[in-house]
C-alpha cells in the first residue's frame, strides 16, 4: 500500500513491465482500447507498435531520464487529482484553469487531433493538451500561457501536451509522468513529436 | 511540463511557472528549465533574477504578436516557415548569445548575411562540449540543419 493508501496490484507491475516491452506495449493497448471500447487507446497502442518497429523500440523515445517507478494506473491519478493538479506550460509564468476547447468525437483519427491540437497552440500562443474527461470524453483542452491547472476529478488521463515552440521534452515532463501515475505521454514542440516514457 | 499539486500547503506560495526556456543541460539556468518553483526561492538563488528576465524574453518573443522575421519585419504566418532561436546560452561572453531569441522566416534564409556564421558558433559550442541535450532530439543541431 503507497502513501496515498492505495495498493498496487500484480496486474499494476504487470501493466507496467509491458510498458517497457517494445511492441508488446502497444499490443497491450489495442486490447484494453478494445476491451473498454475505447478507440483512441487503440490508435494510440497501434501507434507505439508502428513506432517500435521502425525505431527498433528506442528512436525518438526518450528514455532514462526517470528510470523507476511503478504505475499504479488510474488510482495514482485519483490520489494526485484529489489534491488538484497544475500542469505548468512551456511558455509562461500564468497558469489558468482548464477549459475545454473541442470534444474529441468517437472515431476520430489521431492525425487530425494532433493538427487541431497544433493549430490551436500556434493561434493562440498557449498550452493545450489532449485529455480524457471524468465523464470518459476525450476533449481538447487549453489553458494561459503559464499552463493548465486541473482540478479535482476532472480528468483521467493526460494524453499529451504542447510545447508552443520547439522547445524539447524537459524533465519536468518526465516528473509529470510519474506525478500523474501514466507511463507516457507524446509532447508536441514546434513542428517535432516525442513520445516520452518512464 | 512543470508540475506542482495545489494543495493547501502552496495554495498562498507565491508561485512562477518557468517556460521550457532552456534546452541546453549544460547552461546554468537548466535548474529553472520548465519548472514551477516558489518566487522567493527563485529571488535568493544566485542566477534567480537573470532567469527571470530570460523567461520573461522568451515568452515575449515567442508570443503569436511578436512572429516577426527578423530578416525582412514582416509577419510569420506559416508555421512551416517559422524558426525561433529560443535561449541558446545564457552566458553573454558566448558569441552564441547574440542569436538568442531570433526569428526567422525560412523563405528570406538566403538573405540572412550572418548564417553561415551562426552554423559556425553553433557547431563550435557543440564541439566545445557546452552543450548537451536531455533526450534524442537535438536542439541546437536542429536549428543548424534548418538554416544551413
Amino acid at each position: 500500500m503507497d502513501d496515498s493508501g492505495f495498493s498496487i496490484t500484480a496486474e499494476d507491475v504487470a501493466d507496467t513491465v509491458l510498458d517497457f516491452v517494445p511492441i508488446a506495449g502497444g499490443v497491450k493497448d489495442i486490447y484494453k482500447g478494445i476491451r473498454d471500447g475505447d478507440g483512441w487507446q487503440v490508435a494510440m497502442g497501434a501507434g507505439f507498435v508502428v513506432l517500435d518497429v521502425f525505431t527498433l523500440g528506442s528512436a525518438s523515445l526518450v528514455k532514462g531520464a526517470v528510470k523507476t517507478g511503478v504505475k499504479v494506473g488510474g488510482k495514482a491519478l485519483a490520489r494526485n487529482a484529489a489534491r488538484g493538479v497544475n500542469v505548468a506550460s512551456s511558455t509562461g509564468g500564468r497558469v489558468l484553469p482548464m477549459t475545454v476547447q473541442k470534444i474529441i468525437p468517437q472515431g476520430s483519427k489521431i492525425s487530425d487531433i494532433v493538427n487541431d491540437v497544433k493549430g490551436m497552440t500556434w493561434m493562440t500562443g498557449n498550452e493545450h493538451a489532449v485529455v480524457r474527461l471524468a465523464n470518459g470524453q476525450k476533449a481538447i483542452v487549453s489553458g494561459g500561457s503559464g499552463g493548465i491547472s486541473f482540478k479535482h476529478g476532472q480528468i483521467r488521463t493526460l494524453f499529451g501536451h504542447t510545447h508552443p515552440t520547439s522547445a524539447p521534452p524537459s524533465l519536468g515532463d518526465y516528473n509529470a509522468l510519474r506525478q500523474l501515475g501514466q507511463s507516457r505521454q507524446y509532447v508536441l514542440h514546434g513542428g517535432q513529436v516525442s513520445l516520452i516514457r518512464h | 511540463m512543470a508540475i506542482h499539486f495545489a494543495n493547501n500547503t502552496n495554495e498562498n506560495q507565491d508561485l512562477y511557472s518557468f517556460p521550457a526556456f532552456v534546452p541546453n543541460m549544460k547552461d546554468v539556468l537548466y535548474e529553472f528549465n520548465d519548472q514551477t518553483l516558489d518566487l522567493g526561492y527563485i529571488k535568493k538563488h544566485k542566477y534567480g533574477e537573470k532567469a527571470l528576465q530570460l523567461a520573461e524574453k522568451a515568452i515575449n518573443a515567442s508570443s503569436p504578436a511578436n512572429r516577426i522575421c527578423s530578416l525582412s519585419g514582416d509577419f510569420v504566418k506559416n508555421p512551416q516557415d517559422y524558426i525561433f532561436m529560443g535561449l541558446l546560452t545564457s552566458d553573454e561572453e558566448e558569441e552564441l548569445y547574440f542569436y538568442n531569441f531570433l526569428t526567422l522566416d525560412r523563405n528570406n534564409l538566403d538573405k540572412w548575411i550572418e548564417r553561415k556564421h551562426f552554423v559556425r558558433v553553433a557547431e563550435e559550442f557543440i564541439a566545445s562540449d557546452k552543450w548537451k541535450d536531455l533526450g534524442e532530439f537535438k536542439y541546437l543541431q536542429d536549428l543548424i540543419d534548418q538554416v544551413s
